[in-house]
């Protein structure tokens, strides 16, 4: 008996108890269409998670400013900013001179700003000021025009590049190029239009696209705040420190050291550290969990679908006995009956598994088309929940079968 | 009888069944040949021990004590594997319920002891027509048992009974669930078998049915009697 016979043997079978045998596959349905969601989904986020690490960089470090409220008009946080500065320019320098492993430094100040265009119609971006290595660190590119460089700092110049979201919604679709905004009271010309990046760094929240960039001297020259101290040091405030590293390797022992130094320095509280690669470690942990607690329920639900399908095929074979016995008199040996009893249930499961791989493919578009969550359907996800059906069907269904090939001929025969 | 070695010889033969404390001797001592090409009823009343036999006949029950020399062998005490062979290539074995299998139309039924012989699905495909041809089904090819008549039941398990060519046929009251007519039409197609050289040992009550075989074996608590 080849295969195709042996499918065809199980299939007439099945079909001829077709109620019963869509029964005992419900348990295997919903076990793989269980599996195949949770697996669609739980990749899907994580892939998304990952492209949102992999963008940041895993060989960066953001400090962010926690205490200095930027709103310079109210009298609290003057006095706040006095007894606290948070970040200052001259952290950038300390870190770049004293740290090993440092391959670019910016620095940034987010400037809250209402920004007008010349036509004078109010739209409300965020403005950040930065140094031109600002766009090599984050890897943005340009739409048109260039970024800010460091000739834009030394000369103190009004120009601001900007982001294509708030380029749309300045200048419409007109060319912004050439064109000047207003801000801090003062004329900007734009030299640049950004392209779409996913990068958020550590800008915290403000989409690259919706902002608009000036030179952080200008902002700092504009703002009037003292650049330099007694010692001729920058200590204009940043909001900002965006460090990356050489490698991956060099972020743990910087984490280290800029936390050491905060606290040596007593600033521990001023500013955050943010660590792309720790999230994503923190995030694979995450998900070596979420994938426990999945294998966990599918392997429970897969139990629970084999032992319906061992409870079927028991009283198939205990209701069958008069066609067993009739088939060992027709020339089946021991193994004949059993294969054909292991075939079907492993028939019946695969069979469940199909449609449960139908149902949780349903089940992935509802989430991805009604939640909006990410999902990522690929053969190996789908395939992993047909092949756990199968092997449960021929697990749960060995035993029935095996005790379908034990049945005495003459007795089967005198069965009812 | 002609002098040809015997298809079959069954030597001091015994059968005890144990009901309960009590065992029962159902058969005793049975010794007999049969030669190829020969039709044979054994009768007797209810209970008398003639099914036992027929199932040691076709190696479905095994004797306590004696031997079964089937072809020139001894086949007793064969393994599961060897068994099977032989009830699958030398036996052909019809039931008086007829025990078709009934998720299966009739050209399937015929074709499952081929199956068992790993012929290939043309081969199943063109015996199986033939035989159905053969007992007059050729127009029932596709339908379920539960579609068929007892008439026709009885012949589509003779047909699947010939379906490996066996030169011996084993039928346990192939006519019990029968009408008169329609168990005629059965003995009718065992006479064309017997034409054709097959061997046929059938249990019967039908009396009538004494004219038609070559030979009686007539048994009475599990002896034969001459
Ligand atoms: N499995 C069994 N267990 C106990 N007794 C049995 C069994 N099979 C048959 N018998 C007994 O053996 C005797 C002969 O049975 P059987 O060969 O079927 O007779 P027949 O076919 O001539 O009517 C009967 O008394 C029957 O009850
Ligand atoms: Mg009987």
């Amino acid at each position: 008996m080849n295969i195709i016979d042996a499918v065809s043997v199980s299939i007439a079978d099945l079909y001829f108890r077709r109620f019963r045998t869509a029964l005992a596959t419900l348990g295997i349905v919903f076990g793989v269409a269980a599996v195949q969601a949770m697996l669609c989904i739980g990749e899907g986020a994580k892939e998304e998670a990952l492209a949102g690490i992999a963008t940041l960089g895993v060989d960066k470090i953001f400090l962010r400013t926690e205490l200095v409220e930027k709103t310079l008009d109210e009298e609290d946080s003057e006095i706040a900013k006095v007894e606290r500065p948070g970040l200052l320019l001259k952290d950038c320098q300390h870190i770049r001179e004293n740290m090993p492993g440092v391959e670019h430094i910016a620095a940034a100040r987010i400037l809250k700003s209402s920004v007008f265009s010349m036509q004078g119609r109010e739209t409300a971006v965020s403005v950040v000021a930065t140094n031109a290595i600002y766009q090599q660190l984050v890897g943005a590119t340009m739409t048109s025009g260039r970024f800010l460089n460091d000739l834009d700092e030394q000369r103190l110049a009004n120009h601001c590049v900007i982001g294509k979201k708030a380029a749309r919604s300045i200048f419409l679709f007109n060319d912004p190029i050439g064109k000047h905004i207003d801000i801090l009271g003062m004329p900007f010309t734009v030299v640049g239009v950004l392209d779409n990046t996913n990068d958020t760094t550590a800008l915290a929240g403000t989409d690259i696209d919706d902002v608009i960039f000036i030179p952080l001297a200008t902002a700092i020259n504009v703002s009037g705040d003292p650049y330099f101290d007694e010692q001729n040091q920058p200590i204009a405030q940043i909001d900002a420190i965006m460090v990356d590293l050489e490698s991956a390797k060099f972020v743990q022992p910087m984490a280290l050291r800029l936390r050491r130094w905060l606290d040596k320095e007593n600033r521990i509280g001023d500013c955050s550290m943010q660590i792309p690669l720790a999230i994503l470690r923190q995030q694979e942990s995450t998900k070596r969990i979420f994938s426990l607690v999945m294998t966990t329920i599918a392997g429970i639900s897969l139990l629970v679908g084999g032992i319906g399908i061992m409870n079927i095929m028991l009283a198939n074979v205990s209701e069958r006995k008069r066609e067993i016995g009739t088939r060992r008199a027709l020339g089946a040996r021991q193994r004949d009956i059993l294969f054909q009893f292991c075939f079907e249930a492993s028939v019946l499961s695969a069979f469940g598994g199909l449609l449960g791989i139908a149902l949780g493919y349903g089940l992935t578009l509802a989430v991805a088309n009604y939640a909006g969550w990410p999902v990522l359907v690929t053969l190996a996800n789908i395939s992993v929940g047909f092949i756990a059906a199968v092997i449960t069907g021929i697990v749960f269904g060995y035993w029935p079968a095996k005790q379908a090939a034990q049945v005495v001929p003459i007795e089967a025969l005198r069965a009812a | 009888m002609i002098a040809t070695k015997p298809l079959l010889s069954l030597k001091d033969i015994h059968k005890t069944y144990q009901i309960g404390h009590t065992p029962i001797e159902v058969l005793k001592d049975i010794d007999f040949d049969i030669h190829p090409g020969e039709y044979v009823a054994i009768m007797g009343p209810s209970g008398s021990g003639k099914s036992t036999m027929l199932n040691i006949l076709g190696l479905l029950d095994v004797p306590d004590k004696g031997s079964y020399h089937l072809n020139d062998r001894e086949v007793a005490n064969l393994g599961d594997h060897d068994l099977a062979a032989v009830r699958n290539k030398e036996i052909g074995f019809i039931f008086q319920s007829f025990n078709l299998f009934p998720q299966y139309d009739v050209l399937s039924n015929i074709m499952v002891p081929m199956l068992y012989a790993r012929m290939s699905r043309q081969e199943r495909q063109d015996r199986a027509e033939a035989l159905a041809e053969r007992v007059g089904l050729s127009h029932r090819l596709y339908n379920r048992p539960s579609q068929l008549s007892g008439g026709e039941m009885q012949r589509v398990a003779i047909a699947r009974a010939l379906s490996i060519d066996p030169p011996l046929i084993l039928a346990d009251e192939p006519t019990g669930n029968l009408d008169q007519q329609r168990g005629e039409e059965i003995l009718d197609i065992f006479d064309g078998l017997i034409d054709a050289g097959k061997t046929i040992i059938m249990v019967t009550h039908n009396s009538e049915y004494q004219s038609r075989v070559q030979k009686v074996l007539k048994m009475r608590d599990g002896c034969l009697v001459v």
